[in-house]
């Protein structure tokens, strides 16, 4: 029966609290392998571009166990901590430990194969593979687990289809992998502080402008152009101008819609941020945006609407940006700068959400709906915040001012690096497998989402990408990844 | 100030309120009110002059279960009212 809602509500029931516990849990240990010194963090399972397949798996820390028993202990490891997350939910425990582990194993399968030096060396590696040509796709392991999760998610049968749900939990593997990217930044304040605050300025600037232009003109183009109501067209300018799905169950909640209206929206986002995920990496590669890779990054976090797709199409990007610089300029960026600043934009605009909730809702119950005897939270600020963004700053605090004093910058990285990269990479591809498997195109032949997609589709391209695109290059133009030191 | 929690839904018609003892539905979320302030003064007997807060957290079990990861809820409604 229902009980009164508090600040702890939802700190051990809901999956945004366990990407938050989980990441942060493994943030500490990396923190405490750099101050003791005890390898507490090098058996995560990385997996090396190869030729010879037994050297498609390794832990590490090179030469602690073999890559069999790190892949091993890492299944097991992982499988206990988003178990008990799972039990913490009321999940059913059963299908989610199995429908997970033919996940993890699925997307193992695809970060091996796709890792191949045939497909992914860069001209430059070839020699050190003893291989006289490759096809230089960086990223392929990220496209290979999408389109084996959409191929999945879309054709086999529909009870197989229906049981990997339970353990395909997209937002819930890219927020824990958010957590130990904001590893990366803490250790980027180490070595220049002022690159990972500009990152971050940048980003509250960006899309502070990207709310404020955003929202009434879909907003507009959806009530004028095709005659929406105030229900309906609020909550699919929030879905599309702000956070997706989670902006339209928001903004739904906070002008009292029904049900039915964030549930069709978000069907929609969810198609789309797929296409969005698959098309902008390689326009922005194979364009003059290859010149502003930061900006780039940037332009994904305000024009892909879900976290994981935005994550996503933002490593999908670095990659392909980094193997393109290595091959044509000669230079190395270093890995997570352009995947950092599409999160961070993303992050922002997350952050906000429970704000502007809150606006939309004392605007609607105190002058649209005039409903004198119900009050506005303020609490919905706080319930609506995205608790894995704390996880994210904590880590990069954690990192940054420890590695700056007691621990040292040498031996944070090497503590916090097997999960700051290799297991941030890991949850990457466990995100794009459970995007193939949650993306249903069939959702778009339902009825009456035709007129939904089309307003969907149209504000897309004529508001949302190009004043992305705009309001990225403005506010990051001229930035640039660090390069690789050494 | 008494204080009633309830669950709500949308069964794609109504809003429906509940409680283990009470049930109240209607086509908008204003009949829904003022059906349940009736409600409330038939079955709890407020005194005149007091005041009812009653909590609404929408049943978030009702919403499509892939959706639920996305956010943590849907609406929380927080009403007083004045006998």
């Amino acid at each position: 029966m229902a009980q009164e809602k508090r600040w702890y509500t939802g700190m051990v029931s809901s999956e945004d609290w366990w990407a938050f516990w989980i990441g942060l849990f493994f943030v500490l240990v990396g923190i405490l392998a750099g101050a003791t010194g005890v390898d507490l963090s090098g058996w995560v399972i990385d997996f090396p571009k190869w030729t010879n397949i037994s050297n498609s798996l390794a832990p590490d820390r090179t030469g602690l166990m073999s890559g069999i028993s790190s892949l091993l202990v890492s299944y097991v490891i992982f499988t206990i901590a988003t178990c008990i997350g799972a039990k913490a939910m009321k999940m059913d425990m059963k299908k989610y430990f199995w429908s997970w582990t033919i996940i993890f194993f699925l997307s193992v399968i695809c970060y091996v194969l796709s890792r191949n030096a045939y497909i992914q060396a860069t001209s430059i590696e070839r020699a050190k593979y003893g291989i006289d040509w490759s096809l230089s796709i960086g990223g392929a392991h990220y496209i290979v687990a999408l389109f084996v999760g959409l191929i999945i998610g879309n054709l086999a049968p529909k009870k197989f289809r229906e049981f990997l749900l339970h353990g395909a939990r997209p937002e819930w593997f890219i927020k824990i992998a958010i957590v130990f990217l904001g590893c990366k930044l803490g250790m980027k304040v180490v070595d220049a502080t002022g690159f990972a605050l500009e990152l971050l300025l940048v980003g509250v600037c960006a899309t502070i402008a990207a709310y404020m232009l955003f929202w009434p003109l879909v907003y507009t183009f959806a009530r004028r152009t095709f005659n929406f109501s105030r229900e309906w067209a609020a909550t699919m300018a929030s879905g599309i101008s702000i956070c997706g799905v989670s902006a339209a169950i928001a903004t739904g909640g906070a002008i009292r819609a029904r049900p039915i209206v964030p549930v069709m929206v978000s069907s929609v986002i969810v198609v789309f941020a797929v296409i969005e995920l698959v098309v902008l990496p390689p326009v922005l590669t194979y364009t003059p945006w290859f010149q502003e890779p930061m900006a780039a990054g940037a332009s994904l976090g305000l024009t892909v609407k879900t976290d994981g797709a935005d994550a996503a199409s933002g490593a999908i990007t670095d990659q392909l940006m980094r193997t393109r610089a290595l091959e044509e300029l000669g230079v190395q960026w270093e890995e997570g700068w352009i995947t950092a600043s599409s999160v961070m934009t993303k992050i922002w605009i997350d952050m906000f959400i429970g704000v502007w909730a809150l606006v939309l809702a004392m605007l609607w119950l105190y002058y649209v709906e005039k409903k004198p005897d119900e009050k506005v939270q303020k609490m919905e600020i706080w319930w609506r915040f995205p608790k894995f963004v704390l996880g994210y700053f904590i880590a990069w605090i954690l990192v940054g001012v420890l590695g700056l004093t007691v621990i040292g910058g040498e031996a944070m990285d090497w503590g916090i690096h097997p999960f700051e990269s290799v297991a941030r990479h890991l949850f990457f591809v466990l995100t794009f497998t459970s995007i193939g498997l949650v993306t249903d195109f069939r959702k778009l032949a339902e009825e009456g989402m035709g007129r939904l997609a089309m307003v969907y589709g149209l504000s897309l391209l004529i508001i949302i990408i190009p004043i992305g695109w705009a309001l990225a290059w403005i506010f990051h133009h001229g930035m640039m990844p660090p390069l690789v030191s050494g | 100030m008494q204080t009633v929690n309830m669950d709500f839904i949308h069964d794609g018609k109504r809003w429906i309120a509940r409680t283990e003892n009470l049930e109240v539905a209607a086509a908008s979320l204003e009949e829904l009110d003022g059906r349940l302030r009736e409600a409330i003064k038939a079955r709890c007997e407020p005194e005149s002059g007091s005041r009812v807060k009653v909590n609404m957290e929408f049943d978030y079990s009702t919403i499509p279960h892939w959706m639920i990861q996305y956010h943590p809820y849907y609406i929380y409604r927080s009403m007083e009212f004045d006998y």
